[in-house]
């Protein structure tokens, strides 16, 4: 209308506006229904026209990701589906004549450890402070003996195993070398809280002298440093039995069929009842390897509860961003969606006085 | 009420990128909290500060 009278288009201009709006009254319930209707449609959420349609989508939505994801991974992805795609790519690597190695061996690399159920595992669980306690009294009472733990303060265990005034009476009972003094003179002093554990040996060399060549590994990040993590640590300490039949192992070694080769420099070290629990825990070897396996996991992943804490805080941020951006989404694009093209015959075009039977 | 929220928060650049700052400072409070409660409700008794009474001397 503003058009036509802006650019003075006249009497034709004036006809088409009067006969425009002329409609029969049943024409007119039929489009005032279906302003009605697609005004209703234009206003309703993004998920559906009510609350209970949205939570229907979001169920529908939850339940299929579950069934596809279980899916893929129990029944389409298994293993035996798996294992003879890799089957066939081998034969056609050697086809190829690509050379292939088949490195593993139960011998040279160990028996596989099974998976312990560890507590800490879960991702929601913390060490079990106690048990470092008694982990770390295992380690001092027997481990410290060969291993060191350079890596590992005294400050480190404050509040997480023993309390401040406990650690620094057990870091007094060591002395380590400081200076220079005034007179250039190195000098030995009671050890402090920023002192690391006291190696058992001053240097290498003199541990490999002492051990019958083997050196015995430090232990601060060991539980990182090996295959298996704590299932190996704690399957090779109770893991030493009589060598099989047709196995020698030679004089100073051991047998172990966890470690690798299975001759190993370590004796079997954790007996019942060799370290006295201050806390009335059962002392017998199962628990000793127990408890000082997770305090060596401890030593090798002190950031643990951190990275747990920060894991769960990313997914349940990134979970509410996903959720607004799909509702975003949805909403920029219902009008995109609910967009209808009615077909009206017989209309009248707007721009001059034919009648097209399309417009 | 819409209105009031709009007008108060969302209708000035500055208000707005007030209104950012002390949302993701509040959130932060909030998220962090809620999380270390859920934490140590799911790690009852296994943290230091569940077992250090036992060892303070004095």
């Amino acid at each position: 209308m503003m058009n036509r009278a802006v650019f003075g288009l006249g009497a034709r201009a004036a006809a088409t506006a009067a006969r425009a709006p002329v409609l029969s009254p049943a024409q007119a319930l039929r489009a005032q229904q279906r302003f009605a209707s697609s005004s209703s449609q234009s206003s309703q959420s993004a998920f559906g026209k009510t609350k209970g349609e949205a939570a229907l989508w979001f169920a529908k939505a939850a339940a299929a990701s579950a069934v596809v994801g279980v899916s893929l991974s129990t029944f389409v992805l298994t293993d035996e589906r798996l294992e003879p795609l890799a089957q066939g790519a081998a034969s056609l690597m050697a086809a190829a004549g690509m050379p292939t190695a088949h490195a593993f061996s139960t011998g040279d690399n160990g028996l596989h450890p099974p998976h312990w159920p560890w507590d800490y595992n879960k991702p929601w669980a913390t060490f079990d402070h106690a048990a470092l306690r008694r982990g770390y009294q295992v380690y001092r009472e027997v481990c410290a003996a060969c291993h060191s733990m350079d890596y590992i303060y005294w400050r480190n265990l404050v509040g997480v195993s023993h309390t401040e005034e406990e650690v620094k009476a057990m870091a007094a009972e060591y002395e380590y070398q400081d200076g220079p003094d005034e007179n250039g003179d190195m000098f030995m002093r009671p050890g402090k809280l920023s002192d690391p554990m006291p190696r058992p040996y001053v240097n290498d060399n003199a541990a490999r002298k002492a051990n019958g060549g083997a050196l015995p590994p430090d232990l601060s990040c060991i539980v990182r440093a090996r295959h298996g993590d704590a299932d190996y640590i704690f399957s090779l300490l109770l893991g030493y039995c009589e060598p099989p039949a047709g196995v020698t192992v030679r004089e100073g070694l051991h047998y172990n069929p966890y470690f690798p080769g299975g001759a190993i420099g370590m004796a079997r070290s954790l007996y019942d009842e060799v370290v006295e629990y201050e806390d009335g825990t059962p002392n017998n070897a199962s628990q000793l390897a127990k408890d000082v396996t997770q305090f060596l996991a401890w030593a090798s992943y002190p950031e643990q509860d951190q990275r747990k804490k920060f894991g769960f805080k990313t997914i349940g941020i990134t979970a509410m961003i996903l959720t607004l951006a799909i509702w975003w989404k949805r909403f920029k694009w219902s009008h995109v969606k609910s967009k209808k093209f009615v077909f009206q015959p017989n209309a009248v075009c707007a721009r001059c006085d034919c009648e097209p039977m399309y417009l | 009420m819409q209105k009031l929220v709009y007008n108060v928060f969302f209708r000035r650049s500055s208000s707005y990128l007030a209104t950012i700052f002390a949302t993701a400072f509040v959130a932060e409070i909030a998220i962090d909290g809620f999380s270390d409660r859920l934490w140590d409700a799911a790690n009852r008794g296994r943290q230091w500060k569940d077992i250090r009474e036992k060892y303070i001397s004095n």
